[in-house]
């Protein structure tokens, strides 16, 4: 809820202005007109007009990140500020691109640029994000959070050792390998897919994946109506309903880490990109007029 | 080092296995190189002395769980407890013979590998490392390499050679293809001379010493043509190329009130506000200035529908004659003479060569003058020097003659002439009597008098009797404009002497005082402002700079090197 106010803050005001900015930024563009002594670039004054613009607010866009930490400041509220940065973010697109009139290269001014928008896909990415995916994790954790989980998980895989005891000294060592061998988002990129590596180590087969808990859950299964006694049946039933549980369990977690993963990872990208953004800024400013 | 590591086992952990190890480390994990051997743990522990009393103790995974805190590397002293995945590290005093005694209590937590992950989520990196980074390669590669690449040729051939960026990286935009020239687009500075100022007049006169301002700058002094800088106008690195600008305000902006300007009894000048019906003054051509053309050609410029629009080229032609099959042929292929068969266009396409006798028009006009001796032929020279090779000719046809074939040689066989067809005089008689006919046949009848302009003073020496008016060719009807035929030789899938006709009625005309130039109308057919169709630009045919305007180096020289101390603190701070 909190992010769709992201975009509704205030009456949309910083919509409007955004979209003040980016007409008003279109007609300076289209006044320097087909007519001129150049074709619409950075260099004309209106180029320079859009050019100061658009650094003030990748500038400004950039203080966000410091005023969101500075508790006690009355320049407005964090809210706003995310609401503004979020309009006048996309605004700045238009700025920059009608700045640099499509003119791109292999140089320093379209590194700043091309910087530029790679901050601000990062940005629509975790906009979209944010708007979108608290929603869904809260759906998925369904009022528990991550350490009722792994409480449950400890529980299951208590009753599936005690359970694994009784069995076959195959079915055991199945069991635990499945324990210590299930695999949770260990990597940035297995936690943005959902990947699943878990592994288990069945008996004559040796060690094949175990994704979903689905080869060790096959394995019972097909092992339960060849149970040479009632006992082991139950058994194995009962290890089939503790995987099943374990298996239900370890997706949600997954799902979980996976939400996690994408509603952070844009930062990962946003903040470094912006700072080095800022750099390329600099240099571009001071390589325009220093060649000028 | 001796290792002595004991393992509580039982259900309440009351009995120990001790094991002992022998290395310069030792290592717990659930690999079978692992020299005390935990299934469950995820990654291998490794233990190193430090002295008797701690260890280091380091894991390949965040799961060493220690003062609260994972970490991956921790100093372990006796007495402190670690936590991995559920078992207890301590350390404790060894018997004798041993250096280190590791206490691990407890059993592996199968769960607590995924805790690790579940309350730390993994990252790509660490985002203050990733922003440091980012920053540094930006700097370094954008303007820090560039920049001191740019003070050191050495250590710029090292960059440029090892495909690093350089200060061609800090340019905007391509450069025009006439500027792609070595020594300008790989070197900034060849424009760029001084940092932080504006490129100056003689970076571009450097090079294009022989431009002219618009006009004379001593006669047009209030215009203030050499204040501007080459670079208002002339605008690099933009995409499409606007080195040369392309747009109507640069003449009209003027131009179009020319009306009020005081031209001081010079004709005025028309204004013009585009190319469009209208609003572009009709054509005017070159015309030969008669008053001047014995000294030297001159041409003024005429309107082309006026009565002085005349070609006063000095020959005789009739091109509905040249161009009518019937009439004249190609002496190889018989076909009809065509436009090209005289007319060659010039390199640049731009106009065409003069046309040449000995090229164009000797095949058929022969300069053999003697049917006795029709492989001597005379020089497409001066009327002296031809009338001089005629006395020759027959000086030594008349005096080499024998006296017993002197009649028979003395006639002058076919010739139709006034005097006696046998010359009864003597040799050089008879031989001034055959060059004087022989002269009056070439400049009054029918011989150079076919093609050229010849006026006879009577005077008794045939040498200086004719004058043989020179031919001025016009190459340049249109003075104030150029005119490209590249884009004009196919028109409409058309090509040949079918499109020329187009512009140039050659088909009916019969004088060579007939000026076959296209007026201004057919044009605009093609090239019409008001109709936005392309190429009805000013520049399209009119040059900003032309031949009468004053040397730009000149009108230009006391402005050379700009201001040299402009922004000069900017260029001691950055300069090493």
């Amino acid at each position: 809820m909190q992010s769709k106010g992201l975009l509704t803050h205030g009456g949309r005001f910083y919509l409007w202005w955004a979209l003040l900015l980016s007409v008003a930024s279109l007609f300076l563009y289209y006044t320097q007109g087909p007519t001129g002594l150049q074709p619409p670039n950075g260099g004309t004054w209106q180029g320079y007009t859009l050019g100061a613009i658009g650094a003030c607010l990748i500038v400004w866009l950039s203080l966000l990140g410091i005023r969101k930490r500075r508790y006690s400041s009355r320049i407005g509220t964090v809210a706003g500020w995310a609401s503004a940065h979020v309009y006048l973010g996309l605004a700045l697109l238009v700025v920059a691109t009608l700045h640099c009139a499509w003119q791109f290269g292999w140089n320093v001014h379209t590194l700043a640029y091309a910087l530029m928008c790679g901050v601000i896909a990062s940005g629509l990415y975790g906009l979209l994000v944010y708007l979108r995916l608290p929603q869904v994790q809260a759906q998925n954790r369904a009022g528990k959070n991550r350490d009722a989980w792994l409480d449950e998980l400890r529980s299951i895989d208590m009753d599936i050792q005690s359970v694994a005891a009784k069995a076959d000294a195959d079915t055991q060592t199945m069991s635990l390998s499945a324990q210590s061998l299930t695999a949770l988002g260990k990597s940035i990129w297995a936690q943005l897919w959902g990947l699943d590596r878990s592994r288990v180590n069945l008996p004559v087969r040796g060690l094949v994946a175990n994704t979903d808990q689905a080869a060790v859950i096959a394995y019972l299964a097909r092992h339960i109506p060849s149970a040479r006694t009632r006992r082991e049946a139950e058994v194995l039933n009962e290890l089939l309903d503790l995987f099943g549980r374990r298996k239900v369990l370890l997706s949600r977690m997954r799902e979980d880490l996976r939400l996690g993963a994408h509603l952070k990872i844009w930062l990962f990208f946003h903040v470094p990109l912006t700072l080095a953004l800022l750099v390329a800024l600099c240099i571009h400013v001071v390589v325009v007029f220093f060649y000028w | 080092m001796e290792f002595l590591v004991r393992q509580t086992i039982g259900s309440a952990n009351a009995e120990t296995v001790d094991s002992s190890v022998t290395g310069k480390r030792l290592s717990l994990g659930p690999a079978a190189k692992d020299d005390v051997l935990l299934p469950g743990l995820k990654s291998s522990v490794v233990i190193v002395v430090k002295d008797s009393q701690s260890a280091w103790v380091r894991s390949g995974a965040r799961n060493l769980m220690f003062d609260g805190v994972l970490k991956k590397r921790v100093l372990l002293n006796r007495g402190d407890t670690l936590e991995i995945s559920g078992l207890t590290l301590s350390l404790f005093s060894p018997p004798s013979g041993f250096d280190l005694g590791i206490l691990l209590s407890g059993s592996i937590d199968p769960v607590d590998n995924l805790t690790t992950i579940m309350r730390t989520p993994a990252v790509p990196w660490s985002m203050r490392r990733m922003s440091w980074f980012l920053m540094c390669v930006v700097a370094l590669m954008s303007f820090v390499l560039p920049y001191y690449a740019l003070q050191d040729p050495n250590l710029e051939d090292v960059v440029v050679s090892a495909g690093f960026p350089s200060d061609v990286h800090w340019s905007s935009g391509p450069l025009s293809s006439a500027h792609l020239a070595a020594g300008i687009a790989e070197q900034c500075d060849a424009c760029h001379v001084q940092p932080f100022v504006m490129t100056q007049d003689d970076a571009c006169l450097d090079c294009h010493k022989t431009l002219n301002e618009h006009a004379d700058v001593n006669f047009h002094a209030d215009l203030g043509l050499e204040t501007m800088r080459c670079a208002s106008c002339h605008r690099e690195h933009n995409e499409p190329s606007t080195v040369i600008a392309q747009t109507d305000r640069l003449c009209t902006d003027c131009h179009v009130d020319s009306e009020s300007w005081d031209v001081s009894g010079a004709h005025p000048v028309i204004p013009v506000t585009a190319f469009a019906p209208n609003q572009h003054p009709e054509f005017k051509v070159a015309v030969l200035d008669e008053a001047h053309a014995a000294a030297w050609p001159v041409w003024r410029r005429e309107p082309l529908l006026s009565s002085e629009a005349v070609d006063k080229s000095g020959l005789k032609f009739d091109h509905q004659v040249h161009l009518n099959v019937d009439k004249v042929a190609d002496t190889d292929s018989g076909d009809a003479l065509e436009c090209g068969s005289c007319h060659a266009l010039t390199p640049d396409r731009s106009s065409f060569e003069p046309v040449n006798m000995q090229a164009h028009c000797e095949s058929c006009h022969s300069l053999a003058f003697d049917p006795m001796t029709p492989e001597f032929e005379l020089p497409h020279a001066s009327a002296r020097e031809v009338c001089t090779v005629i006395e020759g000719h027959y000086l030594r046809t008349f005096l080499a003659a024998t006296p017993a074939d002197t009649k028979t040689d003395r006639r002058r066989l076919g010739s139709p002439n006034d005097y006696p067809s046998v010359c009864t005089d003597d040799p050089y008689t008879c031989a001034q009597w055959e060059a004087q006919r022989e002269a009056r046949y070439q400049f009054e009848d029918t011989g150079c008098v076919t093609c050229h302009e010849v006026s006879n003073n009577n005077n008794i020496d045939i040498a200086k009797r004719y004058k043989v008016r020179p031919v001025y060719q016009t190459q340049d009807w249109y003075m104030s404009a150029k005119f490209d035929h590249r884009p004009h030789e196919v028109i409409d899938g058309r090509s040949g002497d079918e499109v020329c006709g187009d512009c140039h009625e050659a088909n009916t005309s019969a004088s060579s005082s007939d000026v076959l130039m296209p007026g201004i109308d057919p044009c605009f057919d093609c090239h019409n402002a008001d109709l936005q169709i392309e190429g009805a630009e000013c520049v399209s045919c009119h040059w900003f700079h032309p031949d009468d305007g004053a040397r730009s180096v000149l009108a230009r020289g006391g402005r050379r090197g700009g201001n040299p101390n402009a922004d000069a603190w900017i260029f001691k701070w950055l300069t090493p």
